[in-house]
């Protein structure tokens, strides 16, 4: 969360001749960073990042014990500066009654009644610095207790006493259903599980940790206010301001767990800036709930921080850091003793905390940094790893952009290619419907990556290579993650595509490849790719209605390719054919046969072993034409060999 | 002689002919007509007695040679008064390219590789004990606010950080040293200038005895100045995240400004004064090293997750205005990469 902090403010809780500069640098290369400075006349407002988990650097005074801590470090001398609060005795006539049905609501609460209160105008002080941290002025006493939280960092409420029915309070939990209207005048139905307040009427008058209910909001009239300090159960809190969207600064901060021992310092200022500006008066004993706070002390090994610094830090150095950070340090037989300051409770838990505690203050910035040598043994990729690289850079290089789609869609896109939507894997929290379901497939995405060119670029030949997910059968085991290439091309000129997804199968070893014909949703024409009997892919042609121009003029090529099976595929074959130490004999061959020029070839190179190619002349009707060149390694080829070789051939496909 | 005669008539034929010839191909078909293996030189020589051709032999070599030259020159008058501009906009073959992701993972991996890091790439869609319980975000933490997490249905997750491949890892390896960089896609729900929602990011994980902040910031320092440069500095500022202790912000000089914050008299408005947010890291929580069952006692680690997306347009320079854009399809902007 960001605080915004005026530097006027933070000087009155801190002592020190640092400059703003030095302050912001100091704090931001320490601990809570200063991410921006805003000009306000002669004040600056400091915009501050408080991190989840230092909650108690979400005030001034949070802040001012920050920068005392590190400023020394930095050379310079720096002091928190004694709370202004009221010191006198806290007693009086009214009598606060409230009931806690549940304890685990509540860890810690103090309250008291202030009366003759004359609500008014804050003076104009007040009012600029709210207006400082973007906080609307309403009255002086609802301003007062927005500025308790901007000094002390707990969130105060303030309730007008006289309406709270009967005086009586009930804090307990919500039931699901109930309402309550809010100060900002609307009403939140609650989930149930809330912590509430409800007054002797059973009227619900606070929604504890989140916001004020809008029946005992201080007016103009309000002359009794009880001043509510609490500590809530984070939990709770974060669970309620989710579910009724009030993400109000009150709520992230209780949330976080603030700090206890600071409600009776925050009660008493409270006290004395009722006295002070509304002119109030004492009335009442101080009301508290909550156990003692419990300390805590832990070991800390002096050198096992300096192991992790990895340079030499004395003892002394040390201890003093953590004193300026309000731990108390004690030597102990082989450890010392660190007993953590109440405000820290929440955060500082095992040794690792303590020791982030004294370098952070140190300063990273003074380590020096160091290459680790260590080695590991196995430091090669997976072979996925390796060949999709391989395969993306031959194929940029072979004239394919390469496109990354979103692994989320619409599930439209891939029911219109004929996919069970309820077998997708589904998101169930999408920030749209365009992002509902994760691709079992890359050729949707790409199509409409495909589309998104026409007309804008001529040759549109495009690639991707990615992951696409599958569900599993069982419900709660994984979906699957598949690597899968796709490619699409309108080149006009099929050849050259095939010529193309050939090469690309070549070069990962696989030749020969067998085809068949096929169906396949998508395709208007299709054929299926194998190898040794293993399905590697299909080759294609985009159906027409795919697309949603009408008036496109090519159907562009397809191909889609199991890049993980085609990974599998053992093949060493790094070697290379000899090349004829003669001129092959070269043949020609017509053949009437029913069978795709493909499976032809096949059949062709298996039927004598002497064949060095075999060349594609072209197709009529159900001819088909094939150039031949023979060779034998071992022996010259005659003319008349070669044809009677070729005679076997031609009697292969008469059969 | 009348073989000589025979020669210098050839030669006469020959510059005749040149005075007419006006085309490259003619001069090379009119060349291997006179130079050629069955060419008018060749068929004299063939005719000549042997008593003739001891006579001439030398003259025969001569002719040749000038023939040879003055052919040739002819050849090169041609080719060379066909002058073209040579300064036209070229018409090159179709050119592909490789994604601006996919170049930027290459890259950092390359870089990690180098450094002695195994490169991984662990699931996109994991439980919530490996994407968030096992890395000590408990359910109802504060800081699961930071993620807006896409579920698939109670307990499987879209990843929104890369941190599950530290599980996953520790898992696999069982022993230290663990040293790896594990590059993948990751989801969160949002979308806006600066945020997509699939992006990737890389983590970078180190378990062994004895490993210090300095560690850290050695890699880190080696990682910006390999993919960024040089000069360039980083620096680490206290931080939190559940899985790490002490936790870091790692920010990086700004390449705009040289890390002053200023430009001229201006303020910088790339950076925030001088530095620019590189991405998270830290020591591994032990909570972290136990579940992946490590102990905390003897192997320490750290471990740091940031953007692709992110070092990607901070290196260009150029100010991707809409992080949406790096995922566009259009060729005219993927060719530019």
């Amino acid at each position: 969360m960001d605080l915004l902090l005026p530097y006027s403010l933070l000087k009155e809780h801190l002592e020190t001749e640092a400059s703003f500069d030095e302050v912001c640098n100091a704090l931001t290369l320490t601990g809570p960073t200063v991410d921006r400075v805003r000009d306000a006349g002669d004040d600056k407002v400091m915009e501050i990042e408080v991190i989840t988990n230092r909650v108690d650097a979400a005030s001034a005074y949070g802040i001012a014990r920050e920068a005392a801590a590190c400023l020394p470090e930095f050379g310079h001398k720096a002091e928190v500066k004694p709370l202004s609060v009221y010191e006198g005795e806290i007693n009086g006539d009214e009598n606060i009654s409230v009931q806690i049905l549940d304890q685990s609501l509540i860890t810690k609460v103090m309250a008291v009644v202030i009366d003759d209160i004359k609500v008014a105008p804050s003076d104009n002080a007040t009012v600029d610095l709210l207006e400082k941290m973007e906080i609307r002025a309403i009255n002086n006493v609802v301003d007062i207790t927005n500025e308790l939280t901007a000094r002390l960092g707990v969130p105060v409420h303030a309730f007008d006493f006289d309406k709270i029915s009967q005086e009586k309070m009930i804090i307990r939990e919500s039931n699901k259903g109930e309402q309550i209207k809010l100060l900002d005048g609307t009403t939140v139905k609650l989930a149930g599980k809330d912590i509430v307040i409800e007054d002797g009427n059973r009227r619900l008058i606070d929604l504890c940790g989140v916001m004020g209910g809008e029946l005992s909001q201080i007016d103009e009239n309000t002359s009794r206010v009880l001043l509510w300090v609490p500590i809530y159960e984070p939990r709770r809190i974060r669970r309620t301001s989710l579910y009724a969207q009030k993400r109000t600064l009150a709520s992230q901060i209780f949330e976080k767990n603030p700090d206890k021992g600071i409600v009776e310092s925050v009660l008493r200022m409270g006290v004395k800036m009722l006295i002070e500006r509304a002119s109030g008066k004492v009335n009442s004993k101080i009301w508290k709930f909550g156990e003692e706070i419990e300390m805590r002390s832990l070991p800390l090994s002096f050198d096992r921080v300096r192991t992790v610094l990895g340079q030499d830090l004395s003892d002394l150095e040390m201890t003093s850091i953590l004193n300026r950070l309000g731990f108390e340090v004690s030597k102990g037989e082989n450890k010392a003793m660190v007993t953590v300051p109440s405000y820290r409770l929440h955060d500082v838990e095992i040794e690792e905390d303590l020791i982030e505690e004294i370098l952070r203050i140190y300063g990273y910035f003074r380590i020096t940094p160091t290459i680790p040598t260590v080695n590991i043994s196995e430091l090669a990729p997976s072979p996925l790893l390796k060949k999709e690289i391989e395969i993306k850079k031959w194929l940029a290089s072979r004239g394919f952009n390469e496109v990354m789609n979103y692994s989320l869609n619409n599930s439209k896109l891939y029911k219109d290619f004929g996919y069970d939507v309820e077998k997708l894997v589904k998101v169930t929290n999408p920030l749209s419907e365009d992002f509902e379901v994760m691709r079992p497939a890359l050729l949707p995405g790409i199509v409409q990556s495909y589309e998104a060119n026409i007309g804008k670029t001529k040759d549109i030949w495009l690639y991707e290579l990615s992951n696409v997910y599958l569900a599993n059968e069982d419900n709660d085991a994984l979906p699957s993650e598949i690597s899968s290439l796709c490619i699409i091309s309108n080149n006009q000129d099929y050849k050259e595509f095939k010529g193309e997804i050939d090469l690309l199968l070549k070069k990962l070893g696989l030749m020969d490849i067998t085809y068949s014909t096929d169906n396949r949703v998508g395709y208007s024409q299709v054929v299926a790719l194998r190898y040794a009997d293993k399905l590697i892919g299909y080759i294609g042609q985009l159906e027409n209605r795919f697309l949603r121009q009408r008036e496109v003029v090519t159907i562009p090529w397809i191909a889609e390719i199991e890049l993980e099976t085609v990974i599998a595929i053992e093949n060493d074959k790094l070697g290379y054919k000899l090349l004829p130490k003669y001129t092959p004999v070269k043949l020609d061959l017509t053949i009437a046969t029913d069978l795709l020029v493909g499976e032809a070839i096949n059949k062709i190179k298996k039927s004598d072993s002497r064949i060095y190619s075999v060349s594609y002349l072209g197709s009529y009707q159900n001819k088909q034409s094939y150039s031949i060149e023979f060779y034998d390694p071992q022996e010259v080829l005659t003319i008349d060999i070669a044809k009677k070789t070729l005679g076997k051939i031609e009697e292969q496909f008469l059969l | 002689m009348a073989t000589r005669k025979v020669f210098d008539d050839l030669q006469e034929q020959v510059s005749k002919k040149l005075e007419v010839i006006n085309s490259i191909e003619d001069i090379n078909l009119f060349r291997a007509e006179i130079l050629g293996k069955n060419g008018k030189l060749n068929k004299l020589v063939s005719e000549l007695t042997k008593e003739e051709l001891r006579e001439v032999g030398r003259v025969i070599k001569e002719v040749k040679e000038e023939l040879t030259v003055i052919l040739d020159k002819k050849s090169e008058e041609l080719v060379s008064s066909v002058k073209i501009d040579l300064t036209i906009p070229g018409v090159p073959h179709k050119s592909g390219s490789l994604h601006l992701v996919t170049q930027a993972i290459d890259e950092i991996s390359a870089i990690f590789e180098r450094l002695g890091f195994v490169r991984r790439r662990y699931r996109e869609i994991d439980t919530d004990w490996y994407a968030a319980e096992g890395l000590n975000i408990p359910k109802d933490h504060p800081a699961r606010d930071d993620q807006e997490t896409f579920y698939v249905s109670d307990n499987i997750v879209l990843t929104a950080h890369t941190s599950n491949g530290q599980l996953r890892e520790m898992e696999l390896v069982k022993t230290p040293p663990i040293k790896m960089v594990n590059i993948g896609k990751t989801y969160r729900r949002q979308s806006d200038v600066s945020h997509t929602p699939m992006f990737h990011q890389f983590e970078g994980l180190l378990i062994d005895k004895d490993v210090t902040i300095g560690d850290l910031v050695g890699v880190c320092t080696a990682f910006a100045q390999s993919y960024f440069g040089k000069e360039r500095k980083i620096r680490l500022r206290p931080h939190h995240f559940q899985f790490t202790e002490p936790s870091f912000e790692v920010d990086i000089t700004c390449g705009i400004c040289n890390g002053t914050g200023k430009i001229g008299e201006d303020k910088c408005r790339l950076c925030k004064s001088g530095w620019l947010e590189l991405g998270g890291a830290g020591m591994v929580h032990p909570n972290v090293l136990r579940n992946g069952g490590i102990d905390p006692a003897i192997y320490n680690g750290f471990a740091f997750g940031w953007g692709v997306e992110r070092v990607l347009m901070m290196k260009s320079g150029v100010s991707i205005a809409d992080i949406r854009d790096i995922y566009s399809s259009d060729i005219r902007y993927l060719e530019q990469f």
